[in-house]
């Protein structure tokens, strides 16, 4: 059984200053107990932890919050934990099928007990704890002799195995595997719920390649956007990646963030019309909305968080020359080809840039950003954009948009 | 009466011409006819100008003539060796003032001019009268003219006055480069003294004049003439205008006439008329001709430089024994009334120093910013860059050579040539273009003391010790954002016991 502080000094403290993060041992109910109890006696280093998240809260926020490594953090640190345990090569094999079965259970309930956070104090808590997360790498080795091969993951290669690397012609590839390659079969949904529990994380996680274990999906993130300070903080890190690189990198994160509005309006079957009994004219019944989980009212901030990514876009080209040319942002966004996959960007660049003209449709006032008229400039070059977005996609079709988005918002 | 000639026309009514190559009619002389003097003075001006005179002295002939009712001219006869130098004596005899004739013997036809190119010829000879020696054949008439004198071509140049030219006195480096000078006998021993304390390579001879005055004294006209080689610009404004002393140039061989003047005639195109075995001197401002007999021997000036010979016998003695102060004399500050030199430096006394740091605070930035400063024991040297004041504070040091500092209106005894100090005190002489300014010293004579000298590299700019060091402590810093940046997390996978999954069921606990 692992001891609290090696816990904690092995785990807890790199995944938030960075560094190495053991992973070992499962750790389960009785000892999570245990160390609630105990985590007072150490305090050396959880007060060290407690620096390191204040440092990165700091940058976060302009009044960090003051914060304590308390059971709560434990309980979630415990379950990235052994949520990483489940990909430890070591676990894997049918002799730890079952175990393995209830430690994925034992996560699973740890999430549900943390359940979303409870107010701007805890989603800055969460997110100073599980900040690294998208960015957990593990180093693989492969390691090829004359004889043989062995991949060791994660683990340094023993040394019997690297002596004489002349003689038995030793070669060793390393090779750092992104967290979406790391967690994968059961453990990926766990942390997938695990990043969902730290709304704020997964937020300036979207669109993140490593991130792709799981599809960014709108839910509790909307309580962070309701905080004046945390949206504004996400929306400048959406847009803070290099100005020269293609769009559909420079804008992954309100990509995926559009991709996952768009799962969240109404399905295109729902707006088919039902033929009437007569056969006569065909009336748009619309069907109850049964698939989207969101809120409508959460579903209005998202509309209305990606309507003001998209000012932001068309303020960041404000001080060009000529403020009715078309922007090659925007061209290449709305031109960018899918290529087939899941996280492929492309898949919501169009949409990003199509959200306006769809809730303009909906709500002149959802679908404009208070204050834009204010600004000649912006005014112009926002009125650009739209005009490239009708362009591109049609009149039909941003229409169609707007049908399924006035259905989802009820 | 004139008439044309004709090209290819072989026979003239007008005896003893031809035809050239050219066709051009031709006799063996050229005879201009000007209305007076001046106008062959003019004549020889312009022409010794574009050609040489040389060709032309041997035969030419200034003639004074008288017409048959007494009118009187002056006719310059010159030898046509061909019609191109005709042509262009006709040129300058139009610029003159006079009219140019070509003839043999006594007829003289006129020369040819646009109207005629091939020259003219008479219609009637006719008969000249009685006593005429020459008959100038021109368009309206005939002259004929009677010679009554005759002008020396060589005394009439050696007797013109010289003009003064403007500016000529500043000479470049080419023309200083050797120069005569006469002076009083004197003032030579002082002159040869001055020239070798400036180190100015100079030879020296003594004049002895063709024609003396007949009331002079024995002795009492001697002149010294001494040859200096590239004298120094400083030293020929100082030169010039000394009463006794006269500066030539030389402008051939034994030709030289005073700086400042030139003579009206090119000398160098009528050096034919000069004998190799004299020596001519044309001063402009007394405005006479000295005529030397030489050739000139002339000497070297530093071995007329003076000796101070012991007065007793010389002394036996050990060499090693011997004083080593004996031979050298003190060096003093004396007051002078030259003309006062720029203030380059200023030593700052110690007691000064307090007003010093008052008046920093008050300095421009650009007195600040040039100005450099070395703090010794004896006090603070202030040296000012080029372009700027020095600082009027202390004692101001003006440069009597590179790198050597004296007080202003101070003068160094004894006066021996700065080359010859800087030994004496060993210091390096600096030059500006190839100077190593980390080697360089800086010597300075204070009013009391001995001289010492700083190092330049010791120099700082006064800007940056102007400010006193102040101790700045390091106040504590708390990161805001922290120190370093959060790194990436990296997993390692420990070892898993064998059964450590044992005990983990598929039910919740819950």
């Amino acid at each position: 059984m692992r001891e609290l502080g090696g816990f904690l000094r092995e785990f807890v403290r790199p995944l938030v200053e960075g560094g190495d993060v053991h992973v070992g041992d499962p750790i389960g109910r009785d000892v999570l107990d245990v160390w609630e109890v105990a985590i007072g006696e150490h305090a050396e280093t959880t007060v060290a932890i407690d620096e390191a998240r204040a440092r990165i809260a700091a940058g976060l926020v302009v009044r960090p919050p003051p914060l304590a490594f308390g059971p709560a953090d434990l309980r979630l640190a415990v379950a990235l934990y052994d949520a990483l345990v489940l990909s430890h090569p070591q676990t894997e094999g049918w002799p730890a099928r079952r175990g393995r079965r209830g430690l994925a259970t034992f996560v699973g309930d740890l999430l549900a007990d943390a359940g979303s956070p409870d107010g701007r104090i805890d989603v800055v808590s969460r997110h100073t704890l599980l900040h690294g997360l998208p960015d957990l790498v593990r180093v693989d080795t492969r390691l090829r002799w004359w004889t043989g091969k062995a991949e060791f993951k994660g683990a340094p290669p023993p040394r019997r195995l690297m002596v004489w690397p002349t003689v038995r012609r030793v070669k060793e590839e390393k090779a750092e595997v992104p967290l979406t390659d790391v967690v994968d079969g059961e453990a990926a949904p766990l942390v997938g719920e695990l990043l969902a529990r730290s709304p704020l994380t997964d937020l300036l996680a979207a669109g993140l390649p490593a991130r792709g274990f799981t599809p960014y999906r709108w839910g509790g993130q909307l309580e962070v956007l309701r905080d004046a300070e945390l949206a504004r903080l996400v929306a400048y890190r959406w847009l803070a990646g290099p100005r020269d690189v293609e769009p559909a990198a420079q804008l992954r994160a309100p990509a995926a963030a559009s991709a996952a509005w768009e799962q969240a309006l109404a399905t295109p079957l729902e707006l088919v019309p039902r033929r009437t009994a007569e056969g006569a004219a065909k009336v748009a019944v619309l069907l109850p909305r049964v698939r989207s989980s969101l809120p409508a009212a959460d579903l209005r901030a998202a509309t209305a968080f990606l309507v003001h990514v998209g000012a932001l876009v068309a303020l960041g080209e404000s001080l060009q020359p000529d403020l009715d040319a078309p922007s090659p942002v925007v061209a290449a966004a709305l031109g960018a080809k899918r290529a087939g996959e899941a996280a492929d960007p492309a898949l919501g660049l169009r949409l990003f840039f199509a959200v306006p003209d769809a809730a303009i449709r909906v709500d002149a006032a959802l679908g404009r950003p208070p204050g834009i008229d204010d600004d000649r400039r912006l005014a112009r070059r926002w009125a650009a954009h739209r005009a490239q977005v009708r362009a591109a996609l049609g009149e039909e079709r941003l229409a169609q948009l707007a049908r399924r988005l006035a259905v989802a918002l009820g | 009466m004139l008439e044309r000639v004709a090209l290819g026309q072989t026979r003239f009514a007008i005896p003893g011409v031809a035809t050239d190559a050219r066709g051009i009619v031709l006799g063996k002389l050229g005879a201009i006819l000007f209305p007076s003097i001046d106008g062959v003075v003019r004549w020889l001006r312009l022409y010794a100008d574009e050609d040489s005179l040389d060709d032309l002295l041997p035969g030419m002939k200034i003639l004074r003539v008288v017409s048959p009712l007494k009118s009187r001219a002056c006719l310059l006869l010159l030898p046509a060796a061909s019609s191109y130098i005709l042509d262009r004596a006709a040129r300058c005899a139009r610029l003159a003032g006079g009219a140019t004739y070509t003839g043999t013997s006594r007829h003289f036809v006129a020369y040819r001019d646009e109207r005629s190119p091939y020259g003219y010829d008479v219609v009637d000879l006719g008969s000249p009268p009685a006593g005429s020696e020459y008959v100038l054949h021109a368009e309206e008439a005939a002259q004929a003219y009677a010679r009554e004198a005759e002008i020396d071509v060589g005394q009439l140049i050696f007797r013109m006055s010289l003009r003064r030219v403007p500016g000529a006195e500043k000479l470049d480096t080419e023309a200083r480069a050797s120069l005569y000078l006469t002076a009083a006998g004197g003032l030579a021993p002082g002159l040869v003294r001055y020239l070798l304390r400036y180190r100015v390579r100079a030879e020296v001879t003594l004049l002895a004049f063709e024609k003396r005055s007949a009331f002079a004294a024995p002795g009492e006209e001697q002149t010294v003439l001494l040859r200096v080689h590239e004298l120094p610009e400083r030293l020929l404004g100082s030169l010039r205008g000394v009463p006794g002393l006269c500066l030539l140039r030389p402008v051939g061989d034994n030709i030289a006439v005073e700086v400042g003047y030139t003579h009206p005639i090119a000398l160098t195109s009528a050096s034919s008329l000069f004998a190799r075995e004299r020596f001519y001197f044309f001063f402009g401002a007394a405005d006479r001709l000295d005529i030397i007999k030489g050739p000139l021997a002339f000497s070297a000036a530093e071995h007329l430089g003076e000796l101070h010979l012991h007065s007793g016998t010389p002394r036996a003695g050990n060499a090693s024994s011997a004083p080593r102060t004996g031979v050298g004399v003190e060096i003093r500050l004396v007051p002078t009334l030259a003309a006062p030199r720029r203030v380059v430096a200023s030593l700052v006394g110690w007691e000064e120093a307090p007003r010093l740091k008052k008046l920093v605070y008050t300095l421009p930035p650009v007195l600040l910013h040039g100005h450099q400063v070395a703090i010794t024991e004896r006090g603070l040297l202030l040296v000012a860059t080029e372009g700027v004041d020095a600082v009027p504070l202390g004692t101001l040091l003006s440069e009597i050579a590179p790198g050597l500092l004296i007080p202003v209106g101070m003068d160094l005894v004894p006066r021996v040539p700065t080359e010859v100090l800087a030994a004496a005190i060993e210091h390096e002489l600096g030059d500006d273009k190839r100077e190593v300014e980390v080697g360089r010293r800086l010597t300075v004579f204070p009013h009391d003391g001995l001289p010492f000298f700083v190092s330049v590299a010791k120099l700082q700019p006064l800007e940056r010790l102007a400010v006193a060091r102040i101790q700045v402590p390091e106040a504590a810093t708390s990161d805001l954002a922290g120190g370093a940046p959060p790194g990436s997390p990296r997993i390692v996978n420990d070892k898993v016991g064998r059964f450590s999954l044992w005990g983990f069921h598929g039910e919740p606990a819950k």
